[in-house]
């Protein structure tokens, strides 16, 4: 067999590739959801040519054979086949001529690269290695943002193939369940964040079960428990952030904050059927990777937040594929949020759960302390103290609030590419700050706030260092009602923004 | 409020205005406002960090679809 071979893409060309590779028959893996969801995956990507790469030495999955495979009786191969996707069309007479020198073909190559899956030699559990290009920025459901891609490179006879991109693989249900191959995804966007060794899925799946064993065996893997992925997560030098999740405005409010920062958030809890849903099939893990915001306005009343036009989480489920969408369902009986899934047991039954989400669990360096709940609760304070003022004939600006994660150097790359902020942008750039920043950005019709928090701190402890005003007469009106502003922000527990917005109108 | 002005005009506009609202804010209605708004505030604040703490037995539960 030639080292590579190119065929036009069509999902029976893909279900024949992936079944010859994992010794399935290419009926079982059509009707699996994984097909049904590369379908209308690369149908969006626009797929016309599969590159076919033999002989492939997968790092994660040679870790899971040397760990496991390789002592079981039956014998599986060592390597994959890895499958490679181009948005156009190329013959194998066209790749001959690539490799032959053709600088043509070979721009037309890489700039169509839509990205590679690793194919396991594994019946059933076929899906390695994936990494693909994200949905457009705009579609018609709203702007999408994948804030945790990195840059990939798969390297094939001499070429160098690019592309942005979030790892993502399917559990084998051995050595990984869902809740390793969440895990595994999440550190590949933290492992180049936060400069960590990103572990196998066998090395996730042993560090969950050291320290919390169970009353069985951990491989083959049953699944982990919430506790467990925590200590995986501190296996990598992490800590693990875990949130309740039954508030939507912190479901939503957390999972774009910590995104915004690059860090990618794993989403766990329950499936349920459409009919029953009080019947809890199951728990379920995801690492959510990208979400998408529509134009939807806030309910009047309430605080204004950017993450409240979320109207789906773009995740990385291995029971379906990366990023597959859930979207938002009206709030249950008890207010708590649900999402739809295209998990099932099989691909006729896609659509027929639920997920309702129980937590969220980040993986985040060890200096950053302060939790997105403590920012959300700072910045309803202060949007209280300004309902207050305005109440009273105080004529101050309605803003909608950005929360994210940010740290020192990018945000003061962004204060240096930002020519509205005048004079007062060296101080700004000159300033010392903390390594890790909550920033709460109000936007207004005339200008923007920025309310700087130090996430590196004490929570019992003031956490605005800086505030940073362009356009806004909020600080105008702070300077001139001073002694009332100060009093106010004392009574609703945000003090130390208060006092850093009046030190703005100071000399 | 819309400002054609120049910064020094806007403040001065801001700081009449600004005037009456302190004069309005020193009332004991406005004070007894406050203090009913600032304790709903924090009341809110408490709600949205106890209510983000995991629950024990969640912990405990196992991920397995």
């Amino acid at each position: 067999m030639p080292a590579c071979g190119v065929v036009p893409y069509d999902l029976a060309a893909l279900c024949r590739l992936v079944a010859e590779a994992s010794n399935d028959r290419a009926e079982s893996f059509e009707r699996s959801v994984h097909a049904t969801f590369f379908k209308s995956y690369f149908a969006e990507l626009g797929a016309k040519s599969i590159l076919i790469e033999e002989q492939y030495t997968d790092r994660d999955y040679l870790e899971d054979y040397a760990a496991y495979y390789s002592r079981c009786f039956h014998e599986f191969p060592r390597s994959c086949r890895r499958l490679h996707f181009l948005s156009t069309e190329l013959t194998e007479a066209d790749y001959g001529k690539v490799l032959n020198g053709d600088a043509s073909l070979r721009q037309r190559l890489e700039s169509h690269y839509l990205g590679f899956v690793v194919v396991r030699p594994i019946p059933g559990y076929a899906i390695g290695r994936t990494c693909l290009r994200t949905y457009a920025e705009h579609g018609s459901e709203g702007v999408r943002s994948f804030p945790v891609t990195r840059s990939y490179e798969a390297n094939l006879q001499g070429l160098r193939l690019s592309l942005q991109s979030l790892a993502f693989q399917q559990q084998d249900r051995v050595v990984a369940a869902c809740a390793t191959a969440a895990l595994w995804s999440a550190f590949h966007g933290t492992g180049v964040v936060f400069h960590h060794r990103i572990p196998s899925p066998v090395d996730i799946t042993r560090n969950a079960t050291a320290h919390i064993t169970d009353e069985t065996r951990a491989i083959p893997s049953s699944g982990l428990s919430p506790a467990q992925m925590a200590d995986a997560v501190r296996a990598c030098g992490l800590e693990p952030v875990m949130l309740r999740t039954h508030d939507i405005a912190v479901l939503k409010g957390a999972a774009r904050a910590y995104l915004l920062g690059r860090i990618p958030v794993l989403m766990i809890g329950g499936i349920y059927g459409a009919s029953t849903p009080l019947d809890e099939k199951a728990v379920h893990a995801v690492a959510i990777t990208g979400f998408c915001s529509s134009d939807d306005a806030t309910p009047e009343g309430q605080l204004r937040l950017e993450s409240n036009r979320i109207s789906k989480f773009y995740v990385h489920d291995d029971g379906v594929g990366p990023f597959a969408r859930m979207a938002f369902e009206p709030l249950d009986g008890n207010g708590h949020p649900t999402l739809t899934t295209s998990v099932a047991p099989t691909s006729e039954a896609i659509g027929s759960h639920f997920f309702r989400p129980e937590g969220l669990l980040v993986p985040v360096y060890h200096k950053l302390r302060v939790a997105y709940p403590t920012v959300l609760a700072t910045t309803a304070a202060f949007d209280g103290l300004l309902s207050w003022l305005r109440a009273d004939g105080a004529e101050l600006p309605e803003f909608s609030w950005d929360i994210r994660l940010t740290n020192v150097n990018d945000y003061k790359q962004e204060c240096l590419d930002n020519a509205a902020l005048g004079d007062a942008r060296r101080a700004i750039l000159e300033a010392s700050m903390p390594r890790f920043i909550w920033l709460v950005r109000g936007t207004e019709p005339n200008g923007t706030l920025d309310i700087l928090l130090d996430a590196t701190g004490l929570e019992q402890m003031p956490l605005c260092f800086r505030c940073v005003a362009h356009g806004s007469a909020l600080p105008d009106w702070f300077d001139a009602m001073r002694d009332e502003v100060t009093e106010g922000s004392r009574q609703f527990g945000c003090e130390s923004v208060a006092t850093q917005i009046l030190a703005l109108n100071r000399p | 409020m819309s400002f054609n002005g120049g910064k020094q005009k806007k403040s001065a506009v801001i700081a009449d205005a600004a005037a009456k609202v302190a004069a309005r804010l020193a009332s004991p209605e406005a004070q007894a406002r406050l203090a009913a708004a600032a304790e709903a505030s924090r009341n809110r604040s408490k709600a949205i960090v106890q209510g983000a703490i995991i629950d024990p037995k969640f912990l405990a539960k196992r991920v397995t679809f």
